[in-house]
């Protein structure tokens, strides 16, 4: 693999705002990172760890300090002209992209991008068809002004909208925030459903709920004023850095802690637990088998 | 300190649309709420989305007042528009979105605004300024610019601006909704402490069940109605139910739950992982391993 140019690389990426001035911050310190195509990645990290400006960058909202964002292997700054290519190609969802709905129905929303990408009325039609059922808005939802949905369907129009333009990579920056348990399970039953079997669309999911991480996504970056400190399969990362990512102000899953700490007393549940179904199954074996039950 | 008799609330006027209201609260409306909160009480207030929640918050401070029945803020009829201002000194709001909040161009300034408007003494509100930031872990940034905070950083301004103007009821719609797991438990312990040391009454909308779990009592809403009142063991042990109500429970809860479900005999009334661990049959699991 190491010879396969990757999808996504940054090299020495830094951004550091308003350099020079008395507050000057730097926001990202040399990240490198590489994402292949068809992964599934989780960005965790603390408030202004950098997360939302690293994302900025892979579709070149904002401009590098210094080092590179390769797509391809092709450096996206390099070429203002392509910078447009470059926006079709890795969709970016940002935080509440229910307050960027604004056409007068679901539908001519969605159709809003496709169509602005110069795509023929008749395609921009089956794409929107297509992302409104990817996210699960029905027929009838078409001709209603998006103000009117429910604030988990306003975000998953605003999702379709970004689905309609087939980015190679989706990038959610906190899509479940401020949602009820059931726009939640919703949104991410959407994502999940993205990679299915035939279609493994990449993507990465930005959030602060490792619940959400838990139940999505296989790999794991986490931040740290503007370094990744850590990266590597989710549930290893919350079984064995969990000592990291509290001394740096997160927290594991609630089950991954509660496994991880009765492990520690000698209680053997399996790692990678992370979820109250599989710890369940793994606390009732053992009652069983020490015949408390 | 509040209480409620058949409070009902519809919204009357959809056209006239401000930016900050969006559609979907229109049809959301209060049918017959009867709540009775105690001073120092830490209430946590569940539902889902449009189940009339920020609705309700908006009138414990006269933001909306009833359309029938009444509310009463510290004997306050809130209907009365010469009470206005004291049910807003006695009860402190902060909302979702910091951004709309947040005025002035530096961080304490901000902080300053609502004791300088209430006419403390200058030393005073340097006084609260400082301790209010230290609450909020923010003392460091007390010179910065609030835009160039993350969303976080802004809503814990915000909070500190509330704090400073000493209220005696503070109601908190999803404060924590965008904030990182160390900034929600910096909120949520300044919150606690205010509670506990100050005996400031706290009403917290949120979606975090381990939120809802700490409180002293938790409210739950649905279509506009009050369904569920009680303490968290009682209202996160009917899991089925807050299950339909479109609601969570805590996960180790869920777990507890499921584990009952399947004929092993924990707690009902697990709501933490240090309750977890402490139950009397993982106890036991613990010296049989």
């Amino acid at each position: 693999m190491t010879n396969i140019t990757p999808f996504i690389e940054t090299r020495a990426l830094t951004h550091i705002y308003n350099e020079g001035a008395s507050f000057e911050k730097t926001a990202l310190d040399n990240i490198n990172l590489k994402i292949e195509y068809g992964e599934c990645v989780g960005i965790i990290g603390h408030t202004g760890s950098g997360k939302s400006t690293l994302i900025q960058h892979l579709n070149a909202l904002l401009k590098p300090t210094s080092g590179q964002v390769l797509v391809d292997g092709l450096d996206i700054n390099a070429d203002k002209k392509a910078l447009k290519k470059i926006r079709e190609r890795i969709g970016l969802v940002f935080q509440y992209p229910e307050h960027q709905l604004f056409d007068l129905t679901v539908y001519k929303d969605v159709s809003f991008g496709p169509l602005n990408m110069g795509i023929s009325k008749e395609e921009t039609d089956v794409r929107v068809r297509e992302s409104l059922r990817q996210v699960g808005l029905s027929e009838e939802f078409y001709e209603k002004s998006p103000f009117e949905l429910s604030g988990g369907q306003k975000r998953r129009a605003a999702i379709a909208g970004v689905l309609a333009m087939r980015p190679e990579l989706l990038i959610l920056d906190e899509p479940t925030a401020g949602l009820d348990r059931r726009g939640r399970d919703e949104i991410l039953n959407h994502i999940k459903a993205l990679r299915d079997e035939k279609n493994r669309q990449t993507i990465i999911l930005v959030t602060h709920s490792m619940e959400d991480i838990a139940r999505v996504t296989s790999r794991l970056m986490v931040m740290s004023h503007g370094k990744i400190v850590c990266d590597g399969v989710s549930a290893e990362v919350f079984d064995r850095k969990a000592e990291l990512l509290e001394s740096i102000g997160l927290a594991v899953p609630q089950i991954a802690e509660l496994a991880r700490r009765l492990r520690e007393k000698g209680v053997g549940i399996p790692e990678g637990v992370m979820t109250s179904g599989p710890a369940a199954e793994a606390l009732f074996k053992l009652a069983n088998e020490k015949g408390l039950i | 300190m509040i209480v409620s008799k058949n409070l009902c609330f519809t919204y009357t006027k959809p056209e006239e649309t401000s930016e900050s209201i969006s559609f979907e609260k229109y049809s959301a409306a209060l049918t017959d709420i009867n709540i009775n909160i105690k001073q120092g009480e830490f209430i946590a207030i569940l539902g889902r989305n449009g189940s009339g929640k920020s609705t309700l918050a908006r009138q414990l401070n006269a933001l909306l007042t009833p359309t029938e029945g009444t509310l009463w803020v510290k004997g306050l009829d809130t209907a009365d528009s010469d009470n206005t201002w004291r049910v807003r000194q006695s009860l402190g709001m902060v909302f979702q979105n910091p951004d709309n909040q947040l005025i002035a161009s530096i961080v304490e300034d901000d902080v300053a605004f609502g004791p300088e408007n209430l006419g403390i003494p200058t030393e005073e509100i340097r006084r609260r300024v400082d301790d209010t930031l230290r609450t909020v872990g923010m003392r460091e940034y007390a010179l910065d610019a609030p835009q160039f905070l993350s969303g976080g950083q802004k809503q814990r301004i915000a909070i500190a601006g509330v704090l400073a103007m000493k209220p005696d009821c503070i109601v908190l719609d999803e404060p924590t909704a965008m904030l990182d797991p160390s900034g929600r438990r910096e909120v949520l312990e300044t919150v606690k402490a205010l509670n506990r040391g100050s005996g400031i009454t706290i009403i917290l909308i949120t979606h975090y069940m381990e939120e809802a779990a700490t409180a002293s009592r938790v409210l739950v809403m649905d279509g506009g109605k009050l369904v569920m009142d009680g303490t968290p063991k009682e209202i996160f042990r009917r899991a089925d139910e807050m299950k339909a109500l479109g609601l969570d429970v805590p996960p180790v809860t869920a777990l507890a739950n499921r584990l009952i479900e399947m004929g092993v005999p924990v707690s009902d009334s697990i709501l933490t992982v240090e309750d977890f661990l402490n139950d009397g049959f993982i106890q036991t699991l613990m010296a049989g391993a």
